[in-house]
């Protein structure tokens, strides 16, 4: 099927002319309203949320600016995800201190985004839709009756450490000390001591972060002392935001603050956690320890290496530090299992399912579905496995259409899956073909087919 | 066999209806399950089912062309596993008379092996790189999980 809208190199320009524009008007902090005027936009979304799943949602948000017709999001992600959340509900997004950023060219994504504010920059706007990492039990949040929830994708949150550190894993037991205790840990007796006793260098998020209550929800899970492990950790551990690039709590500060550490020569003291869209991004700088949950006999990284990029333990359930991205926004009817099609704002509608995979783009493509992967996320389709809470109930998982070949080819650059453009190309246990077209950041259009088991 | 694509293909209308009417009598039919397997936030334990039709693309009170959703091939295929499968919902009717929509995504055919709880997936053969993390010997007494202070 041709294609309709492409990302050709004008377009590029152009956006990057913008992107210009947009980035130095945000030292003046323009207003969004300026900038869809300026820019001509239509069908714009406000959004809030945490900022696991920044990264992926901004090139989301780019190819989408590209479709026909656009979809324009602007998307405040300062504060942690319940943060973002409670700016759906108190309409009260876009303040001088939590700005919408927003993506329109390809350097938005690869670089910094420019940003935007409310038109009252002191009590903000109402945005259209809310996300975050994992459920709201996370935060102890409720959903009020006018709100629905949709999935998104998955993502995992990794342990990291600075690129000079040596340790290469960690356990449940060693985050319940690390962040219980920090230097108070009795460590008597221990042969091998772990090297994560001083404070400074322990970094945690703060307790609105999907990342910190997901690790809190992990050291829970060991029960006795650990069952009413706080949501701060404040006794062990420093704030992200003492040493973020940015001065805002978010993932990327997670790794400034190691790299800080590294720059203090204490590599090896240093230790913390963000999302995995965010540690692989920052491979140069810092490295994924292995994982051992309580009762596991080893030790796992979320990829089949630490140099991978295949997510295979993450969906597969060894690698247990993942959840499943969820949107908020209003809808219609009851809010028991909704529907796509209850969603109030078509355009919040058509943007949560094309994240989802539920949609398709309207020029039929799987960019959407390649921007996920790109970002180190991990679409749906490319699960084998689901949970029934933030934390348990693992079960195996076949998606109606499975794209577990699609993902490891662009995630990883390569399959072992064959290649077809047919069904009867595939045969053996993979008898059938799934053709996928795409564009690669250049805006070429490229076709892939993968003979996977159904 | 045709292969499959996920382009949503411009159809006339009338295909359109006709394809998405015959998802919602046969979803109607083979239906165990009116859920689907549609990925819902809960996260429900994973039932096994055949494939069953995507949504439509778009609903603005013309009918979403239907993808794959609920036709009578996917819907109605079985897997080894379970001994049967679910069909894909049917569609619904939009209220301008308009066709439906197509039925809702299902799942796929599970695999022979799944483990049964959470310690037997974190603990399944893996040809994944790993490496031990002793308790005993990196915490010590630590290991043993005193009470936090203050605690």
């Amino acid at each position: 099927m041709a294609l309709n809208t492409r990302i050709g190199p004008t377009a590029i320009a152009a956006a990057l002319g913008l992107s210009a524009l947009a980035s130095a008007g945000s030292a003046q902090a323009i207003t969004c309203s300026s900038v869809i005027q300026d820019k001509g936009l239509t069908h714009v979304i406000y959004g809030s949320g945490g900022s696991a799943i920044t990264a992926t949602l901004a090139k989301v948000a780019y190819v989408l600016s590209k479709a026909n017709p656009p979809i324009t999001v602007f998307y405040q992600d300062a504060g942690g995800a319940q943060v973002g959340y409670q700016t759906l509900k108190n309409g009260n997004g876009g303040t001088t201190a939590r700005p919408f950023k927003y993506w329109l060219a390809l350097s938005d994504v690869t670089g910094t985004a420019p940003q935007c504010t409310a038109d009252d920059v002191t009590a903000g706007r109402p945005v259209d839709f809310a996300t975050t990492g994992g459920t709201l039990a996370l935060f102890g949040e409720t959903l009020p009756a006018d709100l629905g929830t949709f999935i998104g994708p998955t993502q995992g949150v990794n342990v990291i450490v600075p690129k000079d550190s040596t340790e290469s894993a960690i356990s449940t037991e060693a985050l319940y000390t690390v962040y219980g205790f920090g230097p108070a840990a009795n460590l008597a007796d221990a042969t091998n001591p772990i090297p994560w006793t001083k404070k400074e260098y322990i970094i945690q998020r703060a307790s609105t972060s999907f990342v910190q209550q997901l690790v809190r929800g992990a050291i829970q899970s060991l029960g006795g002392n650990a069952t009413n492990f706080p949501p701060d950790f404040g006794n062990a551990a420093t704030p992200t935001l003492t040493h973020s690039a940015s001065g805002k709590d978010d993932n990327q500060g997670t790794v400034d603050s190691l790299v800080w550490a590294a720059g203090q020569n204490h590599a090896q003291d240093a230790i913390g956690f963000t999302s995995g869209p965010t540690a692989d991004k920052n491979r140069a700088v810092v490295h994924t320890l292995a994982y051992q949950h309580a009762g596991q006999t080893a030790a796992y990284w979320p990829d089949s290496s630490p140099e991978s990029f295949d997510k295979i333990n993450i969906r597969n359930g060894q690698y247990y530090l993942w959840d499943t991205n969820q949107f908020f926004t209003k809808i219609t009817g009851s809010n028991a299992k909704p529907k796509l099609s209850q969603i109030v704002n078509e355009d919040v509608r058509n943007f949560i399912g094309y994240f989802s995979g539920e949609l398709t783009l309207p020029d039929g493509s799987d960019d959407v579905t390649k921007a996920v992967v790109d970002t180190g996320s991990i679409p749906l389709c490319a699960m084998k496995v689901q949970r029934e809470t933030d934390f348990t109930g693992l079960s195996c998982y076949a998606p109606a259409e499975p794209c577990g070949c699609f993902f490891e080819s662009i995630a990883t650059k390569t399959t072992t899956c064959d290649a077809c453009t047919k069904d009867s190309e595939c045969s053996g246990s993979t008898p059938k073909c799934h053709s996928y077209e795409y564009h690669d950041d250049q805006g070429a259009v490229k076709n892939a087919g993968f003979c996977e088991a159904y | 066999m045709n292969s499959t694509t996920y382009r949503l293909s411009n159809r006339s209308r009338l295909a359109t209806s006709f394809l998405i009417g015959a998802a919602a009598v046969l979803g109607s039919l083979a239906a165990c399950s009116s859920d689907g397997g549609n990925p819902s936030p809960s996260k429900p334990p994973v039932i096994t089912t055949g494939g069953g039709g995507h949504g439509g693309g778009t609903i603005d009170g013309e009918a979403g062309e239907n993808s794959e959703g609920g036709s009578a091939p996917k819907g109605g295929a079985g897997n080894g596993k379970a001994g049967g499968s679910n069909g894909g919902a049917g569609g619904r009717v939009v209220e301008d008379g308009g066709a439906g929509e197509g039925g809702q995504a299902g799942e796929g055919p599970l695999g022979p092996t799944c483990p049964t709880t959470d310690l037997e997936f974190l603990n399944q053969p893996s040809s994944s790189q790993k490496t031990p993390f002793d308790n005993t010997k990196r915490l010590g007494a630590a290991a043993a999980l005193p009470p936090l202070p203050g605690g």
